[in-house]
């Protein structure tokens, strides 16, 4: 145990905390149950039912149930007031992340371990047993990113918290369920096999579940990367988001990948739908950013003192990634339409544009204008909302604002046959300068809002 | 050891610690007192380079807490009110992980967690789960966790809080103990009875705002010696009485006031008895000859007394 601890505390003590002797018992002996059962009582797809019990083990021991442990790995620590004890440790932030990310869910690992042994032996006697082994690797990447995903989320819950109270894990359980489904999803072989594509990505990669393969761990190893930088973060460790901007640019390049075959697109086609791809990723994460990352007075306060002072690298330090994301996603943005006005006519890629009645130079600026009018209107709405007195239920108000911004005044806007959707989204159908008017000016008027409001505060 | 300049820090609805000033001496004891919500917590958590403050400086050491804190981190033991503990482990389970955890890959990890055991008293229930213990016993191994990479800074919040008094009586001799070994202490309560036997020096907060730093009247020099101020009073002044005692060891700090003369005596009872011997033998006229206890909880009103005062 000594040589376990010396290479990694963390996960020592996490093996302490979940391998009692009489779980390491329970496990394969449930498994091994269930198993006998199968073979008992199937007469003759006794193969089969197990291949799908496996893979449902694997679901339910990896998945369901590591995505509520790797949600409790740290909230745990932070409610039982233990987190203190890691973040004045000295142990590196690479290793906590592994001894979080493995140590923490091992018991399932063990569970899972099992099941994927008796998959890849039933395996042996199905159609193709190379695709389905790469099924199961799949949703081996896809449990580790997962369960990343979860101890991400949780350390986003914690910074955000005032220390005083505990944090549920029903949230994060939630949303994992949810990265669950995409990740499955993604990753299912029988997914991609609705898609009969012949894309080679570089030219090297071909084949839907090679595709799938290299996507997983493209996302598993920034989703780890993450997690290292979270944990130098928690550490105290200060640094520039220059690992954030590495994974925009390196997303838009992954992206790029997969067009560089396609001869009908041209280059300029290839990017503009690379950078399009790119700016609706980190348009979703740019939300989410801003919904988990701390928006309170302090903060800003710390970065308006940094910025008037010129402290630039500090500065850098301290932004939240949501207001490091704002400026690229605009880039992506802008550079998606330029090169969309520069690609072949006639391109798979502008094809796509024209459903959208955003073709040609004259629409597609405009149509860029009010997305990013209304952006910057959301932002300003959530961080107007943070920096009230009621500010902890800020972010759940905002969620309400944006339903009510952009489905409900919608619909009573068309139930009233009134013909101002430009007013709550990006409405592509509509004049040139009603589609750029109304958010220009509601975002205007937000951002005044924020302006008075950071004017009129003063701390009690 | 510590110095602290200026420092603020800000919660999102208030300010928790507002231009706290000081410097702590080493080897001291100090008192960190003020009631719930003052920022003692705050003021602990930003002294372990736990919690980064809006501005001013923090040195521990010579080590910034805010540029370096994980040379903070070395150099500094905390214990949170609540222990922070893993109740499935045992005991030794429990040190063996904060040792490996606290302490460089070169380290003598069993040394250094046999002298934790040893100093903090948990030898006896070493091997039992953590969850079994009593507050008292955890108190111990919060305390053994905090100690075990030997720091030089050592923060408690409110360790005594719960503890039956046994449990308080032992507390202070293993704080006196580890002074002794050249530790600097602070310790945070609201109740002042618990920091009364040991501390040497007391730092009142109240608002964030510290409003009183000094050295205690105090009666603790150490584990092993402990002083008590004494009052001697006479039927009239008597001239030289100080010169006149001034020799007799274990005798310190005399003071004359007219009739009444104050003085430190070492609690043994040779010295005692060389004292009263004395006194008879030179025929002073003595009424009244006793103990007066330094009292923290009037030291402590007093003080908020004069800030509240300050602030109407």
């Amino acid at each position: 145990m000594n040589k376990l601890l010396k290479w990694n505390p963390e996960f020592a003590k996490n093996v302490w905390l979940e391998f009692t002797t009489q779980r390491l018992i329970v496990m394969p002996t449930l498994i091994g149950l269930v198993v006998l059962l199968i073979v008992m009582s199937a007469d003759s797809g006794a193969r089969s039912t197990l291949h799908v019990f496996s893979m449902a083990g694997i679901v339910v021991l990896g998945f369901l149930w590591g995505i509520k442990t790797s949600a409790d790995a740290i909230l745990d620590e932070y409610n039982e007031k233990t987190w203190d004890w890691q973040k004045m440790s000295v142990i590196g932030p690479w290793k906590l992340a592994w001894g979080k990310l493995l140590g923490s869910t091992i018991y399932n690992w063990y569970g899972t371990a099992i099941c994927f042994i008796i998959y890849v032996l039933t395996s042996f006697g199905a159609d193709d047993v190379r695709k389905e082994i790469q099924t199961a690797v799949l949703l081996l990447i896809g449990m580790v990113s997962v369960h990343g995903l979860m101890i991400l989320i949780s350390l986003q819950m914690i910074r955000k918290s005032d220390g005083r109270t505990k944090i549920k894990s029903n949230r994060i359980f939630i949303s994992g369920i949810i990265a669950m489904g995409f990740i499955t999803n993604i990753f299912s072989s029988r997914f991609l096999d609705s898609f009969s594509t012949d894309v080679a990505w570089f030219g090297i990669v071909r084949g839907n579940m090679n595709l799938a393969m290299i996507s997983a761990l493209f996302y598993c190893c920034w989703i780890i990367a993450a997690l290292y930088r979270s944990m130098r973060a928690e550490l105290q460790f200060s640094d520039a988001p220059t690992w954030w901007l590495a994974f925009m640019g390196t997303s838009f390049v992954f992206h790029y990948g997969y067009f560089v075959t396609i001869e009908s697109i041209g280059v300029a086609g290839g990017i503009s739908a690379a950078m399009a791809i790119t700016f609706v990723e980190f348009f979703i994460l740019l939300y989410l950013l801003a919904l988990s990352e701390p928006k309170d007075l302090v903060n800003f306060r710390l970065l308006e003192k940094l910025w008037k002072a010129g402290d630039r690298v500090t500065f850098l330090r301290n932004v939240p990634l949501w207001m490091v994301t704002l400026p690229v996603v605009f880039v992506f943005g802008f550079f998606a339409v330029f090169f969309l006005n520069i690609a072949v006519t006639g391109s798979l890629v502008e094809e796509f544009y024209q459903k959208l009645n955003l073709h040609g130079m004259s629409r597609t600026y405009p149509a860029l204008i009010a997305v990013f009018g209304f952006v910057l209107r959301d932002l300003g709405i959530l961080v107007w909302l943070n920096l009230s007195n009621r500010s902890k239920r800020a972010d759940s108000a905002w969620i309400v604002y944006l339903l009510v911004l952009y489905v409900l005044l919608p619909m009573l806007a068309k139930a009233s046959d009134l013909p101002i959707g430009a007013a709550f989204y990006p409405d592509f159908y509509a004049s040139k300068i009603v589609m750029v008017l109304f958010p220009v000016v509601e975002a205007a008027v937000v951002l005044y809002l924020v302006k008075k409001r950071w004017s009129e505060l003063k701390v009690e | 050891m510590i110095q602290v300049n200026q420092l603020n820090y800000e919660y999102p609805d208030k300010r928790a610690l507002e231009d706290v000033s000081f410097h702590i001496a080493e080897g001291s004891i100090t008192a960190l007192v003020g009631p719930n919500g003052a920022g003692k917590t705050t003021l602990l958590r930003a002294l372990s380079a736990l919690s980064k403050p809006v501005s001013g400086t923090v040195f521990i050491d010579g080590k910034s807490a805010i540029d370096e804190p994980r040379e903070v981190h070395l150099r500094v033991g905390y214990l949170s009110d609540f222990f922070g503990l893993y109740d499935q482990l045992t005991v030794e389970q429990s040190l063996a992980f904060t040792a490996y955890s606290r302490l460089d890959g070169d380290a003598d990890f069993d040394a250094a967690i046999e002298r934790a055991i040893e100093r903090s008293g948990v030898n006896s229930f070493r091997d039992k789960k953590i969850s079994a213990l009593s507050r008292g016993m955890r108190q111990r191994v919060g305390i053994a966790q905090a100690i075990i990479h030997q720091p030089k800074v050592l923060l408690l919040d409110e360790p005594a809080s719960g503890l039956d008094p046994e449990a308080r009586h032992s507390l202070s001799n293993l704080l006196l103990e580890l002074r002794d070994s050249g530790m600097t202490i602070i310790v945070s309560s609201h109740i002042l009875a618990e920091l009364e036997d040991y501390s040497t020096d007391m730092l009142v907060i109240q608002d964030g705002k510290m409003i009183e730093h000094r050295t205690l009247n105090t009666n603790v020099v150490s584990a092993a010696v402990l002083l008590k101020n004494m009052t001697l009073r006479l039927e009239h002044p008597v001239e030289d009485i100080v010169l006149q005692l001034e020799g007799i060891d274990g005798v310190s700090n005399l003071l004359q006031q007219e009739n009444t003369l104050t003085f430190q005596l070492a609690e043994d009872v040779v010295t005692k008895h060389q004292l009263l011997k004395r006194l008879i033998g030179m025929n002073i006229p003595v009424s009244e000859f006793s103990e007066h206890k330094a009292n923290l909880q009037e030291e402590y009103i007093k003080t908020v007394s004069a800030y509240k005062k300050q602030q109407v």
